[in-house]
Formats: structure tokens, sequence, C-alpha cells
């Protein structure tokens, strides 16, 4: 193979470690979600709810986005939506994680992962709108179908967590959207459930 | 995704590769993965996987079940250029995964070089047949560097 092709073999090998980067929620098998894993369930995510959300979207620019959009956390960890003593450096130590894998790739590839990732950050595309409002709807959805261990251990209530959800949700055309309305029904499942107060 | 652009053009990159990446696994859920050295397994694999697929699709509304079904059938049939290159990637992937690995997850299975090199020969070389040959060279390469660190035993 040549030079190139190895350097991206190689980063496909320093990718495995996003495997071992542990999120605070669970999987219905009951032990802590890698952050593999959930890029793959958001990646599935925003496939399948492509006709649903009331725009349409470049869906192959979404897969992309939640494919890289968790990338950093091989280096600079997960950082759980409720540690607010975390959240204070998390953009400083992904930033800092982003230059160290893109320099790992070829070039033009380097500059793509760094733009997917910036995307994903601060534009306010369609696509990253769609793959972060999920992103934001997943943990719930974890929650919900591992018994919601952490919501239970953190002592979280609906109305916290709607709060919370809130003030992180991406700027889309219409503030109250489809996918506002998929998080609302999530919760009130989950309270139905009695996961949540 | 990363390896787009080095094998070759005439390939719908984009959604297509990826929803066959996707759907490939859908199998999987319902019946457990089957190891790709399990000879027993390998024999009633695709009657537990389309049995399994249908119970998994089949959970999804019209015409997303269609959608993810076609794609499944697509990709366990090899009928198209996408279906083909993610086999082979899914191939190349497990081979990548064995080498950072360390090779434990072959010797757990009694996987040895020879083994590795007659299921090359007779199971993979048609998989990778109508992929572009950058794809072939890097398991080559691969394959070569699981005997240069003597990861599994020769014999």
């Amino acid at each position: 193979m040549t030079k190139r092709t190895r350097k991206i073999i190689e980063f496909l090998k320093e990718a495995d470690k996003l495997k071992a980067v542990k999120r605070r929620v669970h999987t219905s098998e009951g032990r802590p979600e890698n952050s593999a894993e959930h890029s793959w369930h958001l990646a599935l995510a925003v496939w399948l709810l492509k006709d649903e959300l009331g725009f349409r979207f470049n869906t192959a620019k979404a897969v992309e986005l939640a494919l890289v959009h968790d990338l950093v956390e091989i280096y600079a960890g997960d950082t759980y939506f409720f540690d607010t003593e975390g959240h204070r450096d998390k953009n400083a130590r992904e930033q800092k994680a982003l230059v160290r894998l893109a320099r790992q790739l070829p070039k033009p590839l380097g500059r793509e992962l760094r733009q997917l990732w910036n995307e994903y950050e601060t534009k306010p595309s369609l696509e990253a709108g769609a793959a972060k409002a999920l992103d934001k709807i997943l943990p719930v959805i974890q929650n919900i179908i591992s018994g919601a261990r952490e919501w239970k251990k953190g002592k979280l209530t609906y109305e916290r967590i709607v709060t919370a959800k809130n003030s992180i949700w991406p700027r889309f055309p219409q503030k109250r959207d489809v996918l506002w309305g998929i998080l609302e029904d999530l919760l009130a499942e989950a309270k139905a459930k009695k996961l949540l107060k | 995704m990363a390896l787009q652009g080095r094998i070759g053009p005439a390939l719908q990159f984009g959604t297509r590769v990826q929803n066959r990446a996707r759907a490939r696994s859908g199998g999987n859920l319902r019946r457990g993965d089957t190891i790709f050295f399990d000879e027993e397994g390998q024999k009633s694999k695709g009657k537990r996987e389309r049995r399994a697929a249908k119970k998994i699709f089949g959970q999804l509304p019209r015409p997303l079940r269609e959608e993810l079904s076609d794609c499944w059938e697509e990709f366990e049939a090899r009928s198209s250029p996408e279906a083909r290159l993610v086999k082979a990637f899914d191939i190349l992937i497990a081979v990548l995964q064995n080498i950072a690995a360390g090779g434990s997850g072959w010797r757990a299975c009694g996987v040895t070089y020879q083994k590795i090199l007659a299921a090359k020969e007779k199971r993979i070389r048609s998989d990778f047949a109508r992929v572009n040959k950058t794809l072939w060279g890097v398991l080559e390469d691969l394959v070569t560097e699981v005997k240069a660190k003597r990861l599994v035993r020769l014999k």
C-alpha cells in the first residue's frame, strides 16, 4: 500500500480507542455505553429519521458529522452533560485533541475532519442541527432502555432535563420543531414509566 | 470514509456506501455474530440472518422497512459496487482489528497463519475480485504484517 494509505490505516487503528471511551449512560445490557457505539447510534438515527424532521437535509453529510462528532474524545475524554466543572475547559481540550487527530491524517483528509468537526460544533446548518439535536435525544433513549440509572443517581427531574436540553438545543429555522417534540415525548414516556420525577 | 477517493471514482459514495455499512449489521442484532473461521456456524449463518433481518427490519414503518431490507439484501448478494466495497472493508477492518489487538481474538479461536492464508485465497479473494486493486493490496500488506509480527502460530 502507499504511504498515504498506510497513514489512514494507522489512523483507523488509533480511532479504535474511541471504543474505550466510556459514557455515563448505559446500554440495554446494563453496562456503560462507549463513544464509538454512541456515534454509530447517532449515524443510524439521522439516517432513519431523514424523512420525519420536517425539513430536507443532506443525509450523507449528517451521517459524516455523526461519525466524527465525538472522535476528539479519544484524547479529550467524554464530558458528562451535567458536569459543569468539566464543561469549563471542554472546548480547549477538544480543540487540542482535534489538531492532534487531524495531524495523523494525510493533508486534505485532516482538513476535512477539522471542517466537519467545526461544522458540527459551530455552524447552524440543518445537518449539524439534526445531528446535534439527536445527540441530545439519544441519552434519553439510553436512559429509558437501561432503567435510568444515571438519572436516578443525579436525582434529575423532568423540569431540570428540559431546562438543560433547552439551553443547548441547536438553532433551527423554527425553535420548537419536530425534534424537540421527540424529546418531549421521550421524557413523558420516562415519566410515565417512573424513571424520572 | 477516510479511504474515499483512494479506491476509485466509479462508486457512489456518501449515503449509499454508508447505508450498506449500517444495514449489514442488521442481521447480527438478532442472531449474534458468527466468527469468520467458525465453519459450522457459517453453514447456518444465511438462514439465521435472514430470519433476524426480517424480525428487526419488520419493526420499522414503511417505506423504511423495505429500504433497510433492500440494503441488507444488496449487501448479502454483493449485487452492487457499493455492496462489494463494504464487504471488502468488512474483511479489512476485521484483520486490522485483530492486528491492533495483538492477535488475541484469532488465537482464542485457534486461528493459524495457514488458516488465514487459506481463507484469503478460498473465500476472500472472490470478495475482492471486483473491487479496486488498492484494497486487495492493503489486505495483502496487513496479512504480511500478521506473519512478521508473529501474531498467530504458523500452523
